[in-house]
């Protein structure tokens, strides 16, 4: 069993990460996890989890955001050296497009006919806004309340996160999901290979 | 250690601990003693470990030394349980003192087995049996504790009922201000007044008062009518208030002081500048503090030792206290350039707190 510690931006980025990792049954287990609220707390603090990783392997999870590639990101954050137990990987654009890239499950969980769901998630802009738009279709009351934001004023529903989280954790599926998502696809082979 | 910050999820037991400080004080204190401790905390039952199976004695030890040495000059241990039957008051396993290495007191002695009552009490709190290691009664019965609630100090009338001894709450805390001499309560106040000059916008002035026989504290704000800037502490802000008591006790006394959340009500910016403040004012003093936190800008301070912050870890068995430097990975992780607050404190959680919001629906 390899214990690792996890570092992400925030709840629903964990709760894919858990996801992710029980994939692989009994080969991780989690021993601390961290979580950034955040970008802002990662890009600070990469230095020191890499050089933590000497001590136990760490996995962080970003989002790509307004980054043109993901060499793009890594170039502007690492400027060290990385050490071969920090396993650090992005989600292009956001964690949401992992999310959409299961057609299949997301549609049944929103209650929102698949036809509308964009084939190549990763070339969305701005996959939260593309989920928010699609939960909007909803016919079921309480995804549009939790996940549709109140007004123009917020980026968010007020119970956004507890309510995909809930979905990460019945129904998202990593299999369906990868076909349609390189980023996940890599992190899911990084994981595979590591400590092997 | 002479500063030390404890941190640690809700209910992990952050205040238990700084309790066994005010407990061994509740024992030490004139008018105090064993029995009174045990009875104030509602019986050994409300004190004992609740992971505690088959021995569920209360065992105290705390090893004391001079401000900035290692050296250990006293030790003082007790083990407390309670009667099986008859009047099932709390007694003594056994109490023991040691100068440096040398055991002078250990108990139960001759004397106790002839009278089982003696063990009700202990000899830390008689002035006759305590002669030889009376320095640990007086270091003790001194100790501090303050966690200043606002509304309890704007609202007395309020909160009747009998006052909880050592007011721990600061209900009666102009009063403590009173009984301090005025001349060292004048520069007291004044380097408080210094201190909310900066931290409280639009305020001049700070005023001790004394009116009808009850003590006030009067402040005057910038205002554009020169004559109606001026409140009383019960218009005082939270914060304001907070940190009134917060730098008073700091300069009270100059025994252990516990501390319990400094950073409630406070703006951020204030926060981050407690731990300064307390190396800076504890240090002519000489005194130690313990602090309880969750806060994330207080720990910020990279002048913080690892050394310095105790982990309080919850597990079945009761909670864990380790010090943070003993992780190896929060080394690593400081040497790699981060503080002490972003590499502990999003560790500080309850394990399953995600799946906590996910099934209360």
């Amino acid at each position: 069993m390899i214990y690792l510690n996890l570092i992400f931006e925030d709840d629903l980025s964990e709760m894919v990460l858990t996801r992710l990792l029980s994939h692989f049954d009994t080969k991780y287990s989690v021993n601390v996890a961290y979580n950034g609220r955040g970008f802002g707390y990662l890009k600070n603090n990469i230095k020191g989890f890499n050089q933590a990783s000497l001590i136990i392997p760490h996995l962080m999870l970003t989002d790509l955001d307004n980054y043109p590639c993901p060499p793009s990101l890594i170039n502007d954050w690492v400027t060290f050296q990385m050490n071969p137990n920090f396993i650090f990987r992005i989600a292009v654009r956001e964690v949401e497009s992992w999310l959409l890239a299961d057609i299949e499950g997301l549609s049944n969980f929103l209650l929102v006919a698949s036809a509308n769901f964009p084939l190549n998630p990763e070339q969305e802009p701005d996959p939260k806004k593309t989920l928010i738009r699609l939960a909007k279709k909803s016919r079921n009351r309480r995804i549009r309340e939790d996940i549709v934001p109140v007004n123009a004023n917020a980026t968010i529903g007020p119970n956004y996160n507890d309510c995909l989280m809930e979905f990460v954790f019945n129904v998202w599926d990593v299999e369906r999901a990868i076909p349609r998502s390189k980023s996940l696809e890599k992190a899911y082979y990084r994981l595979d290979k590591f400590g092997g | 250690m002479n500063r030390v910050f404890m941190v640690g999820p809700n209910a992990s037991g952050k205040s238990n601990l700084l309790d066994v400080f005010r407990f061994l004080r509740d024992i030490a204190k004139p008018g105090g003693g064993l029995q009174n401790a045990v009875l104030e905390r509602g019986g050994i039952t409300k004190i004992r470990c609740l992971a505690a199976r088959a021995h569920p004695d209360v065992e105290v030890e705390i090893h004391l030394s001079e401000y900035d040495s290692n050296e250990i000059t006293w030790k003082y241990a007790i083990g407390i349980k309670q009667e099986v039957r008859g009047r099932r008051l709390p007694f003594l396993t056994y109490e023991k003192v040691w100068k440096g290495e040398k055991l002078i007191l250990d108990r139960p002695d001759k004397e106790d087995r002839k009278d089982n009552e003696r063990l009700n009490q202990t000899h830390l709190e008689q002035i006759n049996a305590n002669k030889d290691f009376r320095e640990i009664a007086r270091y003790l019965e001194s100790t501090v504790y303050l966690h200043l609630l606002p509304q309890l100090l704007k609202h007395p009338q309020s909160f009747t009922g009998p006052d909880l001894p050592g007011d721990p709450f600061g209900k009666g805390f102009l009063d403590r201000i009173s009984k301090v001499n005025e001349k060292t309560r004048n520069a007291w106040l004044k380097r408080i007044e210094g201190a909310l000059k900066i931290a409280v916008p639009q305020f001049k002035k700070f005023d001790y008062k004394e009116e009808n026989g009850r003590p006030h504290l009067e402040a005057v704000y910038d205002h554009w009518r020169p004559g109606a800037g001026k409140q009383k502490e019960d218009q005082f802000s939270d914060g304001t208030l907070r940190l009134i008591g917060l730098l008073w006790s700091l300069q009270d006394g100059d025994s252990l002081l516990l501390l319990e959340e400094p950073e409630l009500s406070l703006n951020g910016a204030i926060i981050s500048k407690i731990p300064a403040l307390i190396y800076k004012l504890q240090k002519p003093k000489k005194r130690q503090v313990l602090i309880t936190t969750h806060s994330l800008d207080l720990l910020s301070d990279k002048g913080i030792s690892l050394d310095e912050i105790l982990l309080l870890t919850p597990t079945v068995e009761g909670t864990t206290v380790i010090t943070a430097s003993s992780i190896p990975e929060i080394q690593a992780m400081l040497l790699g350039g981060m503080s002490p607050a972003a590499a502990i404190l999003p560790r500080i959680k309850p394990k399953n707190i995600n799946q906590l919001t996910l099934f209360s629906q």
